[in-house]
């Protein structure tokens, strides 16, 4: 069975995780026989904007200022998201080992069967969206806000959106991440958009579930279900040198540079 | 002008010493709805296979590899307020840029069309 890492780093700053994430994908795509499932946090709570978001369209900049609520953009797709009482986790791998299912749409379907898994572990009738209600609703619809659009293969509970994910492809190596609210924050995170996102109501989280695991027992769930689903061995790791050396650097010099925040360069 | 393709789903085609590239129908299917194209800029010199433009769809950010080396000549600036013309043409309209001082020879490295729909089928 194959051998996968799994790494959890707790709870880091915003620059710091974007920061980690890029350093496993960057490291792994130099060895790529060890893929990585990292499961961790955010303090304090953080608002991420995808790679090619106009932060300034979107976010009111100044009301994230006014309240110390920082901004950090990914280096993956998708919307906003505001990271707060959420397990967040990033998987890095080749497309090999998806196994055949190398394009995105599969990957994702693949990717995203952990999360399913571990809220049906939970006693909820999770499924994908393309799954629910294919016929009736679109999907895909353009959204600044994450957890306000639907995709196919998020994930709903009840026909409500439950967590986000947003995924990098280079060349041989695949970056996802994606959140695991833990309680709902969604109406505070929307007070930062400059548009009104409707679509946010209908999100969900754990807690209005009627579920409140401590942080570290969905964890123990999301690997459980991670091994089963992908049929891999997790084993507990930390980063490795050069991964914290790698990541101190993208810290430094893009993920708390005001440049990437806010204009996408770095 | 035949078409020529990578693994990564580029697709080149040649005319004289200048290639236009783009990115395959099958890659822009499965990236769903194309929300942005990041252009190469006009003048910067590139590899064969190395990074040259990236594309977002609604959830997944790729990079777009170089099919062939050359110097960027032109690029599509339809894209920049259409980035949806991928999903349309992608192998037409939706052509990313044009590469100057293209080497032929490294067209041997590619797949016709044929051997990427086998390519494809194995996937």
């Amino acid at each position: 069975m194959c051998k996968w890492r799994l790494i959890d780093t707790g709870p880091l700053e915003g620059p710091a995780n974007m920061a980690l994430d890029e350093a496993l994908l960057n490291c792994f795509q130099k060895d790529p026989t060890r893929p990585v499932l990292r499961l961790y946090g955010w303090n304090p709570a953080t608002l991420s904007v995808g790679r090619y978001q106009d932060a300034a369209a979107a976010l009111n900049l100044d009301l994230c200022r006014e309240e110390g609520v920082p901004v950090v953009r990914r280096m993956t797709g998708g919307g906003i998201i505001y990271h707060a009482a959420e397990v967040t986790y990033s998987v890095v791998c080749s497309p090999e080992h998806l196994g055949d299912r190398t394009g995105v749409k599969d990957g994702f379907r693949k990717l995203c069967g952990f999360l399913l898994g571990t809220y049906q572990r939970l006693g909820l009738d999770a499924r994908f969206a393309v799954d629910w209600n294919p016929a009736e609703e679109r999907l895909g619809e353009r959204t600044s806000f994450c957890f306000a659009g639907k995709e196919e293969f998020d994930v709903v509970v009840n026909d409500r959106k439950i967590g986000g994910n947003a995924q990098r492809r280079l060349s041989g190596a695949i970056l996802q991440h994606g959140s695991i609210p833990l309680q709902n924050r969604v109406q505070q995170g929307v007070r930062y958009l400059k548009e009104p996102a409707p679509g946010a109501a209908r999100s969900v989280s754990l807690s209005e579930l009627g579920h409140a695991p401590e942080p570290d027992d969905l964890k123990r769930l999301l690997a459980e279900s991670f091994q089963e689903l992908m049929s891999v061995d997790l084993v507990p790791e930390p980063p490795t040198d050069q991964e914290m050396v790698t990541a101190g650097k993208l810290e430094e010099h893009k993920y708390r540079c005001p440049s990437w925040t806010f204009e996408g360069r770095s | 002008m035949a078409k020529f393709y990578t693994k990564e789903h580029e697709w080149v085609e040649m005319a004289g010493a200048q290639a236009t590239v783009g990115i395959s129908e099958h890659a822009a299917h499965e990236l769903g709805d194309i929300t942005y194209v990041e252009l190469p800029k006009i003048g910067k010199s590139v590899k064969q296979f190395d990074a040259l433009a990236a594309i977002e769809s609604v959830k997944a950010a790729s990079d777009i590899y170089a099919p062939v080396s050359g110097k960027v000549a032109e690029v599509n600036q339809a894209l920049n307020d259409a980035p949806e013309l991928v999903n349309q043409g992608a192998e037409s309209q939706g052509w990313i840029c044009k590469l100057d001082g293209v080497n032929e020879a490294e067209l041997g490295a590619l797949m016709d069309a044929a051997a990427y729909d086998v390519y494809l089928k194995g996937l």
